[in-house]
């Protein structure tokens, strides 16, 4: 069970010294959490650096669900803190993987060898991930959910932003911008979340079906508002995930002629295969390994809401979900590079998920390239933490 | 989703888009008259961000010139942009970082089923503790309001809303969404308001009465402009369960100053507005509004909270950004600041306080017990 603490000063303070002592004496740290993540960005540069963890960042320092705001340590398990907001029939309305997949899906090296990962991530790696889990289109992306954090800068200090309140706007937003930091711009210590009511209830829907009709569907589906939280595609079959109460549920299913999935447990299967990432490991670790051989590796495409990319793969090789703004799709490099033009004129971003030089496939736009750098200098002068996990100058 | 250039009103947005059967979400009570780019730049909220989100949760990219010149989209109409979250960071930046240049909003679908409720107690803490367990019964209204005796009778006098003058406090509900669902949420909400002591449960009968309900509270400042000469109105948030707290605070307060104060809240997320009554054709009584005022975000940092939840900071809060950050933590501001504007042409001055003016004002935050800038005079 996860434990409340008055305070993780002291610890903060221990990994503060370690990043003033890192700065220096000119030594890179590699910030690790539950390392369930580090397939995600680039490999690090040299050696990796010395391991920083934020394992002693556990534990729950404040959490009154009348007020739908957590505040835990960075290293707090996602595990953890999804089992007590559960008991208080509240949850993390993004979703936030726990990474739960045989290593080898993203590489060996990349996680330096460990052969699989299983459910160790913490509630900073999701923030430094800034990936939400399959109910993003409706109930929000991670920074709609972050209300500050702490954060150790490259200087070694100690800082805090943000708050446990809903509404703050004094001084700039530095806890939402940290979304997707990727731990290169500084330590995250503490995150303060909101969190949300559980549903009463959760009713699945699955049917075989074209992924095109399905996002026809979810389209008709958001105009009226109707309690969805997931909608997704695999091999020929489309997944629906209604969240409310019954009866809003069952209004639903009536006016859109749907019907329950006669298994109900192998869909809430499906959808925490979603959470754990295994979807993308069970059904195609025979694929996965044979890709790999053939140079093919795994990515994520992050799109606008209802893109279809059977415009450009064959509807077998897609994996869908977010209603048609993520894909996964096995594919080589060179493959993305000579469709660039047209994901891109989608306005699709590509993920790289496996151990190369690649954090996307597109290059950052020059004016954004440039503040990261800046901000980089900003936040780790002495360039300290994470050196090349998120950009080859940083 | 919907383009617009930053001088765009935000009700004009909602208007366009009444006729695709969508609409903006945030409405900030100024919204006939706030502009689109201003609210990016506050990252506004208004009656209905409990359930919908600030300003920040519902824009896609702004466009925005960057103090060097250079103009870039930042975010995207993807669901996720690589990268750090710049958006978020550009919003509530009071123009302290670009000039933005070009807005895109997301829309969303007007509710099929839309019910409001005026409740009234006959003590303020009843209205508190009402707020915290509508949250603690699993119900998020889309939004949920109070206001004290003295803000009502005001807004009862300006709007002729319905207002029950006789409470002490009256909170504004509203529940929206498919049919089913706001019909389960009305019965549960309807108990926990009977459990918290509400005197009465009014449900607005049709959309007329919706609109009078909601035109008491989102006309309640110029209403207490009328009972008035001068008002001074703060923007602190705290946590919900501090509500009781704080009002005991400012009730503490407005006697020791001498002046009045009508409370206003976006109860739901623990943002107040209490509107600190004075007039200024009177020798020291705006000074001594402004010092009332002070004190009352003081508290609100002290409880856990902030000194603005949407206002901004501006020049007028910047001696409060001391209270709330520590030195290393408006340093790093600073250099968040010049990463964008190394030159500081833009606003300067404003927003973020240099450290020599946080030792002046007497507020500096110790940190470790490091007094930083040992060398400044101080008292």
């Amino acid at each position: 069970m996860l434990e409340s603490v008055t305070s993780l000063d002291e610890q903060t303070q221990t990994l503060a010294e370690a990043v003033r002592a890192a700065s220096s004496s000119d030594t890179r740290l590699n910030v690790v959490g539950g390392n369930s993540r580090s397939w995600l960005g680039r490999s690090l540069a040299n050696n990796h650096g010395e391991v920083l963890s934020t394992e002693s960042l556990t534990g729950v320092l404040s959490y009154e669900p009348s007020e739908l705001v957590i505040r835990v340590g960075a290293g707090t398990r996602i595990a953890d803190m999804t089992a007590l907001l559960d008991s208080n029939q509240q949850m993390l309305a993004f979703e936030p993987h726990n990474i739960a997949i045989p290593a080898s899906i993203f590489g060996n090296a990349a996680v330096g060898g460990v052969s699989t990962i299983e459910g160790t991530s913490t509630i900073g790696g999701a923030i430094a991930s800034g990936m939400a889990g399959a109910s993003r289109p409706w109930l929000g992306a991670v920074k709609d959910h972050v209300l500050g954090l702490g954060l150790i800068n490259g200087k070694g200090e100690v800082l805090q932003f943000g708050g446990q309140v809903m509404k703050n706007v004094a001084g700039y937003d530095v806890s939402r911008a940290m979304v997707g930091s990727l731990g290169c711009f500084g330590v995250i210590t503490d995150v303060s979340l909101k969190v949300l009511p559980k549903p009463q209830l959760e009713k699945y829907v699955s049917y075989d079906g074209a992924l095109s009709s399905l996002l026809e569907l979810a389209k008709r589906l958001d105009a009226g508002m109707t309690m969805r939280t997931g909608v997704a595609w695999k091999s020929g079959v489309a997944h629906l995930r209604f969240s409310g109460s019954e009866r809003a549920i069952a209004e639903v299913m009536t006016s859109y002629g749907l019907h329950e999935a006669d298994s109900q447990e192998s869909e809430q299967e499906f959808w925490a295969s979603m959470s754990s990432m295994a979807l993308y490991s069970k059904l195609d670790r025979a694929e996965i390994a044979k890709g790999q051989v053939e140079g093919l590796g795994l990515w994520r495409l992050v799109a606008p809401k209802y893109t279809d990319l059977t415009q450009l793969f064959s509807e077998e090789r897609l994996t869908m979900d977010w209603a048609g703004a993520q894909y996964w799709v096995m594919a080589s490099e060179d493959e993305l590079l000579a469709m660039l033009p047209k994901i891109s004129a989608l306005g699709v971003h590509c993920h790289s998920l496996n151990e190369d030089k690649l954090y996307t496939l597109q290059a950052m736009p020059s004016v954004v390239a440039r503040l990261h750098s800046s901000l980089k200098n900003a936040f780790d002068p002495k360039g300290v933490l994470n050196i090349g996990r998120m950009s080859g100058d940083f | 989703m919907v383009r617009v250039e930053p001088g765009v009103r935000n009700l004009a947005v909602s208007e366009a888009a009444a006729k695709y059967g969508l609409y903006y979400a945030p409405d900030p009570s100024s919204q006939i008259a706030c502009s689109i780019g201003g609210n990016v730049a506050e990252n506004a909220g208004g009656v209905h961000c409990l359930k919908y989100g600030l300003t920040v949760n519902n824009v896609q990219w702004i466009e925005i010139m960057l103090a060097d010149g250079s103009v870039e989209r930042i975010g995207s109409t993807a669901l996720e942009t690589p990268g750090l979250d710049l958006l978020s960071l550009l919003h509530g930046s009071e123009g302290m970082l670009g000039v933005i240049t070009e807005v895109c909003l997301k829309l969303i679908p007007i509710p099929p089923v839309t019910k409001t409720l005026l409740v009234s107690f006959n003590q303020v803490e009843s209205a508190a503790n009402a707020v915290a367990n509508v949250i603690a019964a699993g119900i998020i209204p889309a939004g949920l309001e109070m206001m004290d005796k003295l803000a009502t009778q005001a807004a009862e006098d300006f709007a002729n809303a319905g207002y029950p003058r006789e409470s002490e406090a009256i909170l504004i509900a509203e529940l929206d969404g498919p049919e089913a669902q706001v019909a389960d949420e009305l019965e549960s909400i309807e108990a926990v308001f009977r459990q918290s002591g509400a005197m009465e449960i009014r449900v607005a009968e049709d959309n007329a009465q919706r609109a009078l309900f909601w035109k008491g509270r989102k006309s309640a400042f110029p209403a207490v402009g009328r009972i008035s000469p001068d008002y001074y109105c703060m923007d602190g948030t705290i946590p919900k369960k501090n509500l009781p707290a704080i009002l005991s605070d400012i009730s503490d307060l407005s006697q020791r100053y001498g002046l009045g104060v009508a409370n206003v809240f976006h109860a739901g997320d623990g943002n107040l507005h209490p509107l600190i009554l004075f007039d200024a054709n009177k020798a020291d009584e705006l000074a001594r509004a402004e010092a009332m005022g002070g004190e009352i975000l003081s508290f609100c940092v002290e409880l856990g909270g902030a000194i603005t939840g949407e206002h901004g900071v501006g020049r007028e809060k910047i001696n409060q950004m001391c209270v709330q950050f520590s030195t290393g933590e408006l340093e790093q501001f600073h250099a968040l600041k010049s990463a964008f504007d190394p030159k500081r042409i833009l606003n300067p001055n404003k927003n973020i306080p240099t450290l020599a003016r946080c030792a002046e004002f007497g507020h500096m935050h110790v940190h470790n017990g490091e007094l930083p800038f040992p060398e400044l005079e101080r008292f």
